[in-house]
């Protein structure tokens, strides 16, 4: 396979989900640091809550995250909790991101290669 | 702004990596320091109480029962509540590693408890063998802590890895002597007890700080 069908194969592979910015970071900040309300994800990623609410709907729809009402001394909140699925599907993603990263480097220093021959 | 590359998403994610696994190692060392203080306490407190109470604090028929359920059923409870907060936070600790448990983490509360009434139910080997036959019990608790637990998390992810258990399984073995020596020549049972204690409080004490430094070099 040249490296160009593996660069190909690599990012078709990609999860869609976690390839927008703001749920790769709501899923890396869940990850790292554990369930968090969701106001405090909200604080924690700077993003208002409607467009937070939208990406986490799509990631419960995945099930990617759950969404608890938790008790808290205030009022009842609402806690975000990565899921088994989710870590797992955040790790895949990675490691494919890694894989197209490889590829292309591979990729690059070939042409480099090739384009210095006599 | 432009949008973030690869390369970025990827070194994110290795440093959320390491973020988790610095958590656990904090973690780690924060639940030894606590299960120390509360083996100390709960000590103090059955010290205190077996001498308000019987005069002379290890009363040997009443002593496995007694002491088990003043002193192990509160520190279960404890150590419970401690790993069960700590547990909803990072409860993706075994998705996020290589490690597979294979369910072995249910053994956790037998492996804890069993070796504690094993020690208290054989006919005593040595003087004054309730006050400190905890100690043995606590020592073979992390022994198999570590090889059914620490050790194979630590093979499959190195990242992951802690050392408490064998740290404290290895200093309470090297000075498992003391006690039973200190109860041959000693008339009342606080000797023996109080070594046990020290020993038992040094080694978590050393596990911790280790385990403390291991997660600052991670960081």
């Amino acid at each position: 396979m040249t490296s160009d069908e593996e660069i190909s194969r690599a990012l078709l592979e990609l999860d869609a989900l976690l390839g927008h910015p703001t749920r790769f970071a709501i899923v890396t900040v869940l990850y790292a640091l554990g369930p968090m309300t969701v106001g405090d994800l909200a604080k924690a990623l700077r993003v208002s809550y409607g467009p937070l609410s939208t990406h986490l709907k799509r990631l419960e729809e995945a099930g990617y995250v759950e969404l608890r009402k938790v008790l808290t001394l205030g009022r009842p909140r609402t806690a975000v909790y990565l899921t088994e699925k989710g870590v797992k599907a955040y790790l895949d993603h990675v490691e494919r991101l890694r894989a197209v990263i490889t590829a292309v480097t591979e990729s690059e220093r070939s042409g480099r290669a090739t384009a210095s021959e006599p | 702004m432009s949008a973030p590359t690869a390369e970025e998403y990827v070194n994110l994610a290795d440093l959320a990596r390491r973020l988790m696994a610095y958590r656990y190692r904090i973690f780690t060392a924060a639940t030894q320091l606590s299960v120390g203080l509360c083996v100390a306490v709960l000590y103090m407190l059955w010290q205190v109480a077996g001498h308000a109470v019987f005069k002379e604090p290890w009363i040997t028929p009443l002593i496995p029962v007694i002491f088990f359920l003043s002193f192990f059923v509160p520190l279960y409870l404890i150590a419970g509540f401690i790993w069960r907060t700590y547990w909803r936070s990072v409860r993706t600790l075994s998705a996020a590693t290589e490690y597979r448990g294979e369910g072995r983490e249910r053994l956790v509360p037998l492996v804890y408890a069993l070796p504690i009434i094993l020690v208290y139910t054989i006919p005593p080997p040595l003087p004054h063998w309730y006050s400190y036959a905890w100690f043995y019990g606590l020592t073979v608790s992390h022994v198999l802590e570590a090889l059914l637990f620490e050790i194979p998390l630590a093979e499959s992810s190195p990242e992951f890895s802690t050392i408490s258990h064998r740290v404290t399984a290895a200093l309470s073995i090297a000075a498992s002597p003391v006690p039973a020596m200190i109860s041959l020549g000693a008339e009342t049972s606080f000797l023996p007890a109080h070594a046990a204690v020290i020993i038992a409080l040094v080694a978590y004490l050393v596990a911790a700080i280790l385990e403390l430094r291991r997660a600052e070099r991670l960081a």
